[in-house]
């Protein structure tokens, strides 16, 4: 194989696919969300509960919220409904701190029922939903998980969540809150995830979330988040 | 780093995704003395790069398959609702696309191009193991 061959053959396809590729770094991490709002509601599926699409009225097809910006009823949304109360599963979601009037965008936030309004409410702008609403959540990131990663993420669950630091764990079929990575556990991160359990620290961990997705296809079941699909 | 074989490849991606790269690379290099030990191959300033070289390749490859990839199971999970397209911003990804179809072709000819030079076999597998055949089979030139 001669180097500058290849060079020039991967540089011919890379200007070819120009547009592609500038479009592609511009999405790439609402890429992720998307399949980390796809891949919750195959974890709930995969635990018996039905999952409900509800697109935002006068929007054809699904509207995929990808930052902070919008308010959460002109974006598409999951209604799941089960052998739990029913919950809805909101994207890149405000929702307030469990000790103060911080505020924090969630990629993804499963939420008591009806929690969130379907539309405007009229004389008045909705900030962020109420802490007590929040049941769990998701954080997606496209990097490796390295131990400040998983620092900064427990420092998110403490700001949000924080039972989930006091020993108690979420009630089946919701997932403690998920970290979901396109990379692999990098330096000792893994060690650090083993102790989570002793440590009474309850968090989902999921690292190299594409390959998880590709093992439970939808014709297979599963949830990319179980270990015992996984 | 010393990415000069990367570099001509590189100057053609957006920025971001030129650093991912490049920081993948990196990563690599500072791996280097583990990866040349547990392969029991003696350093060797053209074997590291030519093992950064596919390295680079290698987290350009998995960049582009993994977002087809999640974006094929989004769309596949969401075939069941019937959604008439699934959009970021003012894009349509949905199934039947214009951004799904030219993704997936920019794979298959990336695919298709490593096939032809014999590199689609450095796209898995252990860095040692990778390093192991290239200073056996002496492929690159």
């Amino acid at each position: 194989m001669n180097l500058a061959e290849v060079q020039k053959a991967v540089s011919r396809v890379l200007g070819k696919h120009e547009g592609v590729l500038v479009d592609l770094s511009a999405k790439q991490s609402a890429l992720l969300e998307l399949a980390a709002f796809t891949g919750m509601v195959e974890h709930y599926k995969s635990q018996g509960s039905e999952a409900e699409l509800i697109n935002p009225k006068g929007k054809p097809g699904l509207s995929v919220k990808t930052s902070t910006r919008g308010d959460p009823w002109n974006f598409s949304r999951f209604h799941i409904t089960g052998d739990h109360p029913p919950v809805d599963l909101h994207m890149n979601l405000k929702v307030r701190s469990a000790y103060d009037a911080g505020i924090y965008c969630i990629d993804l936030g499963v939420v008591v029922e009806s929690s969130i309004p379907d539309t405007k409410p009229q004389g008045g702008n909705w900030e962020c939903l109420d802490n007590s609403q929040l049941i769990t959540f998701g954080e997606v990131k496209k990097l490796n998980i390295y131990p400040m990663l998983l620092a900064q993420f427990i420092g998110i669950v403490h700001e949000l969540t924080p039972r989930f630091l006091n020993g108690i764990s979420a009630d089946t079929p919701h997932l403690p809150p998920v970290l979901m990575s396109l990379g692999h556990f990098s330096a000792n991160a893994q060690t650090i995830v083993e102790s989570y359990k002793n440590r009474k620290i309850f968090v989902t961990i999921a690292e190299n979330y594409d390959s998880r997705l590709s093992y439970v296809s939808p014709s297979s079941g599963g949830s990319p988040f179980l270990a015992s699909t996984w | 780093m010393s990415s000069s074989a990367l570099d001509p490849i590189l100057i053609k991606l957006p920025y971001s995704l030129r650093q991912q790269v490049y920081s993948y690379a990196e990563s690599v290099r500072s791996n280097l003395p583990q990866i040349f030990r547990e392969a029991s191959v003696e350093p060797n300033p053209r074997l590291a790069e030519q093992l950064l070289f596919l390295a680079g390749i290698r987290k350009l490859f998995d960049i582009i398959s993994s977002s087809l990839w999640t974006l094929e199971n989004s769309n596949s999970f969401l075939s069941e609702y019937k959604v008439s397209s699934v959009r970021i911003g003012n894009t349509d990804v949905g199934a039947k696309s214009e951004y799904r179809h030219k993704l997936k072709r920019l794979f298959t000819d990336l695919e298709s191009t490593l096939g032809e030079a014999r590199l689609m076999g450095y796209m898995k597998g252990s860095y040692s193991d990778v390093l192991k055949r290239i200073s056996i089979s002496n492929e690159f030139s």
